[in-house]
């Protein structure tokens, strides 16, 4: 009888056990003594395309270079503390350049293949580049902002006004809007990149944090914390969003993801996620705990969206198509397929269908 | 059919545990909407928004939020620090004056705009000392910002 009831016990521990594991699977913002935390922060995709992808290890302070088969092909430190890291024609060719809070920019970090290569021709903070040879480029000249467009038959050079410079461009890389503070404002301006290069527009003022393109630039959001317009075809003028604090958006020819990003001493951090149609019009929002940048699909109308749990797809009625759990961040590379990104930083390819029926679990 | 209904009965007997701790964490959760910043004599609740220019980056510098409650005193202190590299760096911070009314919701920027990268780890620390009869006590929280 003794046995029989330390057996229940036993059980009812064990089950109790099995509970707080499942329900503690959660990495709050802050520890509950108020304290910053141990969180270390996860590893997560700094850009990728077909060729391979460039991770950030938050833990290491590294930025890691993958290729397409998911192989490293290299590590390297100083790319994790440049403020700009991108891939140039090609992952993992990589970009780094720029120094928080506008400061001198260090050298800019370059790699290519096996090799790597700091300084040269390039000064500056390299906002965009296929390569040394095209590239968006900001820098200062005593108090004076530039901007070089540089190209292969040679580099223009535009003065500009305002700090803290942002490119956002468009998934084919035709169109992009620059965006720089201006005292208590800002300022942007509208490129197209034509058969003799990036060309850039005059300046307009606008209260604007950021902006996201389709391809073609076309449609392009223009968002700040107050203010978002949306401007759908060439030859029509932007109109107004309701939507207030944007933190970043994607765009596709038919929608926008757009993003919310809320940190909070009560509830730790939080991300909004919202699919808008091309008028502008909410298709679904969902939140999700933490902050987690998704990703939407130009070609398919996929969003790629990751919670504490894994990485949700959903399809443009906001339904799931896919699961991939455990992931820790995941972007599309070409149409319906993600590269995956796991907590023990590999990257593999997965490709989603679309289906009307109940989710894949992709393991 | 006995082995079936003892099977049963341990099943549900670890089922049982499993249903009274799962009720625990919903508890702890609703207690730590407030834990943040939290003192007898009052709490601070702080809410920002950001941007991520990049999905490295991040973009802090626009509203900070703050409510002082369970205090309706109309000399509480509130600070707030802007900080990356475990301390190490601190971009910005402000100390109010000693005139933040409880029960009131404040807004207030950064006054300025600062871009930093998640490898920096950015942070927010908040700070609040509450209005008291006597000696005035004070709580302290944090956030990450982006990671």
């Amino acid at each position: 009888m003794n046995r029989r009831l330390w057996a229940l016990v036993f059980l009812a521990a064990l089950g109790a056990l099995v509970a707080w594991a499942t329900l503690s699977d959660r990495t709050p913002a802050a520890g509950a003594d108020g304290s910053l935390g141990t969180d270390s922060g996860k590893p997560l995709i700094v850009d990728s395309d077909d060729h391979g992808a460039l991770v950030l290890d938050v833990a290491s302070g590294e930025v890691i270079g993958f290729d397409a088969h998911g192989s490293v092909r290299w590590r390297d430190r100083d790319l994790a503390g440049r403020l700009y890291v991108s891939c140039l024609a090609q992952c993992p060719d990589a970009v780094g350049s720029g120094s928080p809070d506008g400061g001198a920019p260090p050298p800019v970090v370059w790699r290519t293949g096996t090799g790597r290569s700091t300084g040269g021709p390039v000064t500056g903070t390299v906002l965009w580049a296929r390569s040394p040879q095209d590239a968006i480029v900001a820098r200062n000249e005593g108090e004076q902002g530039l901007i070089d467009l540089r190209r292969a038959r040679g580099t223009s050079t535009h003065r500009v006004v305002g700090t803290d410079p942002h490119l956002f461009t468009a998934p084919d890389s035709s169109h992009a809007v620059l965006v720089l503070t201006q005292g208590g404002t800002a300022s942007y301006r509208m490129l197209n990149h034509g058969p003799n290069g990036w060309e850039m527009s005059e300046p307009h003022t606008a209260p604007l944090d950021g902006a996201c393109l389709g391809r073609s630039g076309r449609p392009v959001l223009l968002y700040g914390s107050n203010d978002t317009f949306l401007k759908t075809d060439a030859g029509t003028a932007p109109h107004r969003l309701p939507a207030k604090n944007i933190g970043q958006c994607s765009a596709s020819p038919n929608a926008l993801l757009t993003q919310e990003f809320t940190g909070s001493t009560d509830d730790g951090a939080q991300t909004v996620s919202r699919l808008l149609d091309r008028s502008g019009r909410v298709r679904w929002e969902r939140t999700d705990t933490g902050i987690h940048s998704g990703d939407l699909d130009p070609n398919t109308g996929l969003v790629a969206l990751t919670a504490d749990t894994g990485v949700v797809v959903l399809d443009s009625a906001g339904r799931p198509a896919a699961r991939i759990a455990g992931a820790t961040d995941a972007q599309f590379v070409r149409p319906g397929c993600l590269i995956v990104l796991t907590p023990d930083r590999h990257i593999t390819t997965r490709c989603i269908r679309p289906q009307s029926s109940s989710p894949r679990t992709v393991q | 059919m006995k082995a079936t209904k003892r099977i049963a009965i341990l099943t549900g007997a670890a089922a049982l545990g499993a249903t009274l701790l799962v009720s625990v964490p919903q508890t702890a959760g609703a207690a730590t909407k407030s834990v943040g910043c939290n003192r007898s004599a009052g709490s601070l609740s702080t809410w920002w928004h950001y941007t991520k220019p990049s999905r490295s980056t991040v973009k802090v510098g626009s509203q900070l939020n703050y409510k002082v409650w369970n205090n309706s005193r109309a000399h509480n202190n509130v600070y707030f620090a802007l900080r990356s590299n475990g301390g190490d760096t601190q971009h910005w911070s402000w100390t109010s004056h000693d005139d933040r009314k409880g029960g009131v919701t404040y807004h207030g920027s950064t006054q300025g705009i600062y871009t930093i990268p998640i490898s920096h780890r950015p942070y927010v620390k908040v700070h609040a000392t509450f209005d008291v009869p006597g000696r005035d006590p004070s709580c302290t929280a944090y956030g990450h910002i982006g990671w």
